[in-house]
């Protein structure tokens, strides 16, 4: 056992560090946060190619792929310094640690090569084509069809909570080709070129104000057979792969947890009680619901490490993707909940305390989408019974 | 960096397991609350046969000079187990502070007797020491592991701004060894009391005890008895899952109710947190004393939330069978709420982490 970086692992980590001390500029992050839409993902894109010019992303993937072979452990010290540095909102984490991953281990040579480096790059941004009104955390009972007909595909439906969908270049869908099997069983995974005839997207507005995600419908939408994925009513065993991806690299919000304490922290320090001179972080109250949140912060770090190493090197994430995702996405909503609290025990008859209290409004309402995204934490619960620790269905 | 076991780690894992199966089974248990054993002298024969008691000592007074990761690995297994040995007491605290306060003769006359399992020891005043006028002292603790039947107790006293351990019989004159009765009866507790005395008449350590040591000490306290908490956090749920999974009710486990199940995840998830903040808080007085005292604090505070609420909700989902004294939940649940108060107050470690906020960033 050794929690300390080996010296080959803190020489990489300085290296990350004053790459991210050079590159992270204040003025990039001011034009970051004044972007909006296509602006905003052509400057995240920049970023991207950045990050990978520099090493700093996909380290793990093949070098075939745009990758630089690294261990995964590197992987998570990027992961770790990104949070740290409070780097841009990952919009191309859909892509490099929930498709891409999938692609390398269920997809055809042609489609890795085709793909793989292109969203290394920054080149294409995927989204996920997974839910539907009517197929929520019951996903497997989706409805959108797709017919085989003369040597195509064709699909008919509609997604949902289609994340980024709007500025994306590839949608993963899921769609039902066999109706006649059960439900888990009739399923297909295509990658679709978003231009493709057929396809509207209509972007909805969120409780926090943003215009993330979407829904797309799909009018007769014409595919070649090497659109699929994997295997033609195999679609299941993508979408799970896709899922334990995606809880992985939500966990990762661990880190963003103890970047989220250190500001809370901050937030304390310099938060006056009503007109009095007294610093919130001086309230034993404030001060044992801090000691408590930190605490778990620091679990979700060492989980994330530890985990880390129960997944042999290139694996999938097994069943424990799901504590991670149970934990630190839940713990992120009770920190915003925290936060919120303490700004709004500053005298909010001044202006720069309701400036304060403003900003962590809208990161409180963001902090509800992850415990719902990617499978709701009612569904990681049943994740969690039935495949960790073998409880009956 | 790698947060897992060695091959070695994995062993010492397998083979206190493997004793525990043996010789600390659940009706060594009971049978131990219908007897008058001060702890099972088997089991403690079986930890000095393995090697398990010297773990601490150096090899040069027989011991196998592993660290803090080994030790805790044996009190995980105890824990579950729910043993009645004064390891902690003995093979950890006492090991340590005679080898680090200890004169040649001292460490030549105790240090191959804990190794061995000849000699047993509890630690007393780790929080509160004994204190006085000028050259005496005097204390009170409760509850004392062990206290009547361990062979030695070192007792930490405070002179003006000097430290000392004092080592006492539990037979001696200075000393009152009450037994004090509670709800867990897989070990036997005392209330003892250290009379006035002089200090310069008892026998003692050589050297004087260091603030640095103290918190150390400390540190190893708290993750030692949060590794019991996690063996026992760690059975509790294996038994909810059996039960929840046997048990019929409306013609199918109750298991498969997500009243039930989603309890359980939410173990679950809370176990798991727990191990990696045990397991890291043992690497880390092992590798970076420094930080002890935090990571240790974050282990026993976490431990003493967990394990307790495992045990109660382990109650809850034996139902009716978790009521009665037949089924096992319950000896858990009583286990865990004295492994809250037995080597500090309630609540002391959550202290900790509330005066420490900056540390744990």
């Amino acid at each position: 056992m050794d929690l300390d970086d080996s010296p080959q692992e803190a020489g990489f980590r300085r290296n990350v560090r004053a790459w991210l001390r050079d590159h992270l500029t204040e003025e990039r992050r001011l034009q970051l946060n004044a972007r909006e839409g296509r602006a905003w993902i052509d400057f995240i894109r920049h970023w991207q190619r950045d990050l990978l010019a520099a090493g700093l992303s996909v380290r793990s993937w093949p070098r075939a792929y745009g990758g630089q072979g690294a261990p995964a452990t590197e992987d998570l010290i990027v992961f770790e310094e990104l949070a740290q540095a409070d780097a841009p909102l990952d919009a191309f984490r859909v892509g490099i640690r929930i498709i891409g991953p999938m692609l390398m281990k269920l997809a055809r040579d042609d489609q890795k090569a085709a793909f793989l480096p292109r969203i290394a790059d920054g080149s294409d941004l995927w989204s996920q084509g997974f839910s539907e009104p009517g197929a929520g955390s019951d996903l497997a009972a989706l409805s959108t069809r797709a017919v085989h007909r003369a040597g195509k595909y064709v699909i008919n439906g509609q997604k949902t909570w289609n994340t980024l969908g709007h500025l994306a270049d590839f949608c993963l869908v899921l769609a039902r080709t066999n109706p006649e099997v059960p439900k888990h069983k009739g399923l297909t995974a295509f990658a679709v070129p978003m231009s493709s005839p057929g396809i509207t997207v209509r972007p909805l507005q969120q409780m926090n104000g943003r215009r993330d995600f979407n829904e797309i419908f799909f009018d007769d939408v014409e595919l070649p057979e090497n659109a699929v994925v994997g295997i033609v009513d195999g679609g299941w065993k993508v979408a799970v792969t896709m899922l334990d991806f995606e809880h992985r690299g939500l966990a990762v919000l661990g880190f963003g947890c103890r970047r989220l304490y250190g500001r809370l922290l901050e937030l304390a320090r310099t938060t006056r009680i009503g007109s009095s001179n007294r610093a919130a972080l001086g309230e034993l109250d404030i001060r044992r619901r801090l000691a408590a949140l930190g605490g778990q912060a620091r679990i979700a770090v060492l989980n994330n490490h530890r985990f880390l190493a129960m997944i042999p090197e290139g694996g999938v994430p097994g069943p424990e993707a799901a504590i991670q995702k149970l934990h630190s996405t839940e713990l992120n909503k009770a920190m915003h909940a925290l936060a919120l609290e303490i700004a709004s025990l500053a005298d909010l008859a001044d202006s720069e305390a309701r400036e304060r209290l403003s900003a962590w409004e809208e990161d409180y309402l963001t902090s509800f989408g992850m415990t719902i995204a990617g499978g709701t934490s009612q569904i990681q619960r049943n994740i969690i019974a039935e495949r960790a620790l073998g409880l009956p269905r | 960096m790698r947060f897992a076991f060695s091959e070695e780690q994995e062993l010492i894992r397998k083979s206190a397991g493997e004793l525990a199966s043996r010789l600390a089974r659940i009706s060594d248990c009971r049978d131990f609350a219908a007897g008058k054993e001060p702890f099972s002298a088997a089991l403690w024969q079986g930890l000095a046969e393995t090697g398990f008691t010297g773990a601490l000592i150096p090899e040069s007074h027989g011991g196998s000079a592993l660290g803090m990761v080994e030790a805790g690995n044996v009190l995980e297994v105890l824990g579950g187990s729910l043993s009645s040995v004064p390891y902690l007491g003995t093979c950890v605290l006492a090991a340590e502070i005679i080898e680090e306060l200890g004169s040649d003769a001292q460490r030549d006359e105790w240090l191959p007797g804990i190794a061995s399992g000849g000699l047993t020891v509890s630690v007393l005043g780790l929080l509160q020491p004994a204190t006085g006028a000028t050259g005496s002292a005097r204390g009170r603790w409760a509850p004392v592991l062990c206290a009547a039947g361990v062979d030695i107790l070192l007792v930490r006293v405070e002179d003006g701004a000097n430290q000392w351990f004092i080592v006492l019989p539990p037979d001696s004159a200075h000393l009152v060894v009450e037994p004090m009765v509670t709800m867990d009866r897989s070990r036997r507790f005392a209330a003892v009391r250290l009379n006035d005395c002089l200090i310069a008449k008892i026998q003692r350590l050589a050297a004087p005890l260091q603030p640095a040591l103290v918190s150390r000490l400390q540190a190893m306290a708290a993750a030692g008895a949060a590794a019991e908490m996690l063996g026992v956090a760690t059975r509790v749920l294996d038994m909810a899952c059996a039960y929840a999974t046997e048990r019929q009710q409306f013609g199918r486990p109750i298991a498969t109710f997500q009243a039930i199940k989603h309890m359980i995840a939410d173990q679950a998830v809370a176990l798991e947190g727990l191990r990696s903040a045990v397991w890291a808080a043992l690497w880390t007085i092992d590798h970076k004393p420094a930080q002890a005292v935090v990571a240790a604090a974050l282990a026993k505070a976490t431990a003493d939330e967990v394990a307790t609420r495992l045990a109660v909700e382990s109650i809850q989902i034996h139902g009716g069978m978790g009521f009665t004294a037949e089924v096992d939940a319950h000896l858990y649940l009583k286990r865990a709420q004295l492994d809250r108060i037995l080597w500090a107050p309630a609540h002391f470690h959550q202290e900790i982490l509330a005066r420490y906020l900056e540390d744990l960033a």
